[in-house]
């Protein structure tokens, strides 16, 4: 009955699959560099491009369902706030609506989800451990960290279980139950996932304390990361990009709801 | 090799002993088998073992659990862990790793074996364990058997000097028992101490060479297989037979659909399922034009891990859609849209399925849920079952005001199963409902299925569990299902 986003033949080499024959180690760095200029650029126009410029890379792994659904759930979270913030600004002219505003926290967080979703979807575990490594992290760091990774995909099959028995139970699923009982939907949809999170994160830990992962000893991968001109090739095509939407911010200025 | 010196265990935040007074010896190349009913300690016996009572999960540990002579609370996890292999009756629960290759190798990654000696291992394991044609899959395209094979070999590529295994098999066909069975007597053989905890018993006849009982967290019987032979205790203590007839040969074959023939006088009752096709993108046709037809009664759904068992309880309630067939219900086309309004299905993973506050409140929104669905119809609301009668039905009374999530994994079996009872569908498809469950619960779950058959229910039941089989399913239908028009002696055959 289990399944899961990554359910796909990973061979050795590989490095999960299709369109992305890219080192973990290149595929962190976009990760972080795009944490950190989303946060430092405020301007919509700089947003713009890295949304632009992410969108493209997550595309190139070609898992568009899992984009979807998660770009599904991104969208209603942006609704509901537009909607929040449209009904403030009726109520209180001093706060006037602004797309531009509140466009850019929603594409910081889109920005993310593009670059975070390739990482998770695509890379063996192994190797992000192995990557974590190199970069001589601590290890009450780097365990966390590769367990957030390796909890995505879990955490997925998880919502999508959850929605699957609600439907078997028949209850109706929809926007218009959602606002007619915000309340119960939430209940309904986050009190097993809360308790599967709490399972699943039990059972990774238990795991790794019977594979001794506490003893943070030598670590030795038996399979190397390989990189290669196509890793070299991303990483100037993200520098460029952060140049870019850097460029813009100086030149357009913030405007994210004085989040400058 | 593991040894129990008057062992008392307590967990954190219970004024409770999960153990009490346990004095146990498994020696090097014996296999001890603990049983009991489901709370009676069993779980922690094994925590104890393999350190992760207190190491782990804390608590008051009174007396000494010894491993090859050492004092367990003073050594790491991680010492304990090259000691004692363990393995989870659910092998996916201790994958780090998502594919095969990496989990086999994780381990030795981490005890910086060099890169050259952990390949060798994983080769090793692999071949031994037949894994080699899966070494570079995703742990989630395996067979249950096969995650058992990788969870087993990851563990003895370690070389641990004892094994410790929780309900190995509830999740297992009766061949990959068998051949679990064969594997322990091989590794008993080779010298290594091994602790099952299980409550099937039946497959552990010939390899275990004491068996241990327990009741409310003690010992209350040792000794060897034979000691299961008792009637009285096997009732006393819920422990399921020790003696198991494979009946799905012998189980009649449910009734091809153009054999169907409605009683004299009387409309057709059951599910007819007329030209089913289904293949998953990409891949052969998994159903060709099949045709079955299920009576009211409760059916057996048998096949071999890959024939798609899950994907037919899919098609039959409509989660997957199918490339073409037609579904009749006591005689009427159901459109597949329309179907999971007379089909209720639980699966496997119980946690997914409890949303309220109380068992009580559980069961009162599936009632709810179930009234609303009726509405309109000529009968539902008469014959429901209601909140009490599920609570008694399923030995849930005593915890009407516990939150559900608060259960153990037995009783969330239950719960969801009685939430589906709630509905009172005209199938009911339930996919695996024993694993894991003591003999008592097992047959509450027989007699419970049978009653809702015996108000007109087909109830198809995808289980590997031959005692539940041979306690309460009247016919099997197997897959792979025949094409139309060779349903009849073929389907007979398989």
């Amino acid at each position: 009955m289990q399944a899961s986003f990554i359910s796909r033949h990973e061979g050795p080499g590989e490095e999960a699959g299709r369109g992305t024959a890219l080192d973990v180690r290149s595929r962190m760095f976009v990760t972080l560099l795009s944490s950190a200029v989303t946060i430092a650029v405020s301007s919509f126009e700089g947003q713009m491009v890295l949304f632009a410029a992410s969108f493209l890379y997550a595309l190139s792994i070609r898992r568009f369902r899992a984009l979807l659904t998660a770009y599904a759930a991104l969208a209603v979270m942006a609704g509901m706030a537009a909607l929040f913030t449209f009904g403030i600004s009726s109520l209180m002219p001093s706060m006037p609506f602004s797309f531009k505003g509140l466009a850019v926290p929603f594409l910081r967080g889109a920005v993310m989800l593009n670059v975070v979703l390739p990482l998770a979807l695509t890379s063996r575990i192994q190797a992000l451990l192995t990557a974590l490594k190199s970069l001589r992290l601590p290890f009450c760091i780097y365990i966390p960290g590769a367990v957030m990774i390796r909890f995505i995909p879990t955490f997925m099959n998880d919502i999508r279980q959850v929605a699957e028995t609600l439907k078997i139970r028949g209850y109706r699923l929809g926007f218009g139950e959602m606002f007619r009982h915000p309340l119960m939907m939430l209940r309904l949809m986050f009190t097993p996932l809360l308790f599967r999170s709490l399972r699943t994160s039990e059972e990774l830990g238990i795991a790794a304390e019977l594979k001794g992962l506490e003893a943070g000893g030598r670590f030795v991968p038996f399979r190397g990361g390989a990189w290669t001109r196509r890793d070299t090739a991303l990483v100037l095509l993200s520098v460029a990009c952060a140049l870019l939407a850097l460029y813009c911010h100086a030149v357009w200025g913030g405007e994210s709801m004085g989040m400058r | 090799m593991i040894r129990f010196e008057n062992v008392t265990y307590t967990y954190p935040f219970s004024d409770r002993c999960a153990v009490k007074d346990i004095n146990l010896h498994v020696r090097p190349g014996e296999l001890v088998l603990v049983s009991g009913r489901s709370g009676c300690g069993k779980s922690t016996l094994m925590r104890l073992a393999d350190g992760l009572c207190p190491g782990y999960f804390r608590g008051t540990l009174k007396g000494r659990v010894l491993i090859d002579g050492r004092d367990t609370s003073s050594m790491p996890l991680r010492d304990i862990s090259r000691m004692v292999g363990t393995l989870f009756q659910d092998p996916e629960q201790q994958f780090f790793a998502l594919g095969v290759e990496d989990e086999l190798a994780f381990v030795h990654e981490w005890r910086g074996r060099p890169a050259e000696e952990t390949r060798e291992r994983v080769r090793r394991a692999a071949a031994s364990f037949g894994l080699s044609p899966v070494l570079h899959h995703s742990i989630h395209e395996l067979s249950e058997g096969q995650k058992q094979k990788v969870g087993l070999a990851s563990i003895l590529s370690q070389e641990p000097r004892a094994l410790v295994l929780d309900e190995p098999t509830a999740n297992l066909d009766p061949e990959s028992t068998a051949e679990l069975a064969c594997r322990l007597r091989a590794l008993k053989e080779s010298g290594m101490a091994v602790l099952v905890v299980d409550h099937r018993l039946y497959w552990l006849e010939g390899v275990a060479d004491r068996v241990i009982v327990m009741k409310k967290g003690e010992i209350c019987a040792m000794g060897n297989f034979a000691l299961l032979e008792d009637e009285g205790l096997r009732a006393g203590c819920g422990l399921r037979d020790c003696h198991v007839e494979d009946v799905r040969r012998s189980l009649p074959e449910a009734l091809p659909a153009g054999e169907n023939a409605p009683e004299p006088g009387g409309k057709e009752r059951g599910l007819r399922v007329e030209g089913l096709s289904f293949a998953y993108k990409g891949r052969e046709n998994l159903f060709d034009h099949a045709c079955f037809f299920l009576r009211p009664g409760v059916t057996a759904l048998i096949g071999e891990n890959g024939t798609g068992k899950t994907t037919l309880a899919r098609l039959l309630t409509g989660l997957n859609r199918a490339g073409a067939g037609k579904f009749f219900i006591d005689g009427k086309e159901t459109a597949p849209g329309e179907l999971l309004r007379r089909v209720g299905i639980v699966l496997q993973n119980a946690d997914h399925q409890l949303h309220m506050k109380t068992v009580t409140q559980e069961l009162e929104v599936c009632l709810e849920l179930a009234r609303r669905l009726h509405a309109g119809k000529d009968s539902g609301a008469e014959d429901a079952f209601s909140v009490a009668e599920l609570l008694d039905m399923f030995d849930l009374s005593a915890l009407a005001e516990r939150h559900p999530q608060s259960l153990s994994g037995g009783e969330k079996q239950r719960l969801v199963i009685a939430c589906a009872f709630a509905k009172k569908p005209d199938v009911l498809i339930l996919d695996e409902p024993t694993s894991g469950l003591d003999g008592g619960n097992m047959l509450r779950m027989a007699r419970a299925l049978e009653l809702l058959a015996g108000r007109g229910a087909c109830v198809l039941v995808i289980t590997h569990d031959l005692e539940l089989m041979k306690l309460s399913c009247m016919r099997a239908l197997r897959l792979p299902l025949p094409r139309a028009g060779k349903a009849g002696n073929e389907g007979e055959n398989v």
